[in-house]
């Protein structure tokens, strides 16, 4: 009896204590068993059948770190995922925060626009920084980054959006910013780094888009 | 002493190879352009 889950509540049958192996069949019984654990774990390991935002990754940030690469994060189901790196501090603050996909060490390009919290002025930026993204600045008292990269596994360009904010003592800002690498390489993983200093704490998260 | 880089849950020491690709990633951020013009009336 194939599952029904996670349409519906399967309905299996119970044997009774003096019912002999083949009635109900004893292996009968173990294969739906299995059937069924198998869908749940296909369901909230793999998201089978969901649609929405699935967690796919949790990496909790060390301390006084130079750089995170989280591996495996990007696969075949997903298209579109999106990456949140908060609670974490940077040893110095107000320093930029670089970002690279897999392998791929040049045509980065990030664009963007910033705001101090004690001022009025917009800061504009547009970076040609050929080896990484530039997503935005590190926080030295608490920063969070919201990144969503559009087709990072498939063999295609990738383009990224988001935006960050941080409680600094040099200088909390917040922002929005645009990336795009021009290569087409298939990637699986990605990396964090301040340009200078570490990284401290902090979790990163990884969801994917998934449609069905 | 080389800087201590995070892959997953493994920390440890940059290999050499792995410092000086990561020097060559800092030395390739090209100064960011920042235009300070105000958007803002």
């Amino acid at each position: 009896m194939p599952t029904n889950f996670p349409t519906s509540v399967d309905v299996f049958t119970n044997p009774v204590s003096n019912d002999s192996l083949n009635s109900p069949s004893h292996s009968t019984q173990h294969a739906n068993a299995n059937d069924a654990i198998e869908a749940v774990e296909d369901y909230v390991l793999n998201g089978a059948g969901k649609s929405g935002l699935v967690l796919l990754k949790t990496q909790t940030v060390g301390t006084t770190v130079a750089s995170v690469t989280v591996t495996n994060a990007f696969n075949a189901n997903y298209d579109e995922y999106k990456i949140i790196y908060s609670g974490g501090v940077a040893s110095a603050g107000f320093v930029s925060m670089y970002m690279t996909i897999g392998g791929i060490n040049s045509g980065y390009y990030s664009s963007g626009v910033y705001q101090s919290a004690v001022s009025a002025t917009q800061v504009t930026f547009n970076a040609a920084v050929s080896g990484v993204w530039f997503p935005g600045y590190c926080g030295n008292q608490y920063m969070k980054f919201e990144i969503d990269v559009s087709n990072p596994f498939k063999v295609s360009p990738k383009t990224g959006n988001g935006r960050y904010s941080t409680y600094d003592n040099v200088n909390s800002t917040g922002g929005t910013f645009y990336l795009v690498t021009t290569s087409t390489a298939s990637c699986t993983q990605f990396a964090l780094a301040p340009a200078s200093g570490t990284l401290t704490g902090g979790t990163i998260y990884v969801y994917g888009y998934k449609a069905v | 002493m080389k800087p201590v880089i995070q892959i997953d849950d493994v920390i440890r020491e940059m290999t050499d190879k792995e410092y000086a690709d990561h020097q060559a990633m800092i030395a390739s951020a090209e100064p960011v352009n920042l235009d300070t013009e105000t958007t803002q009336e």
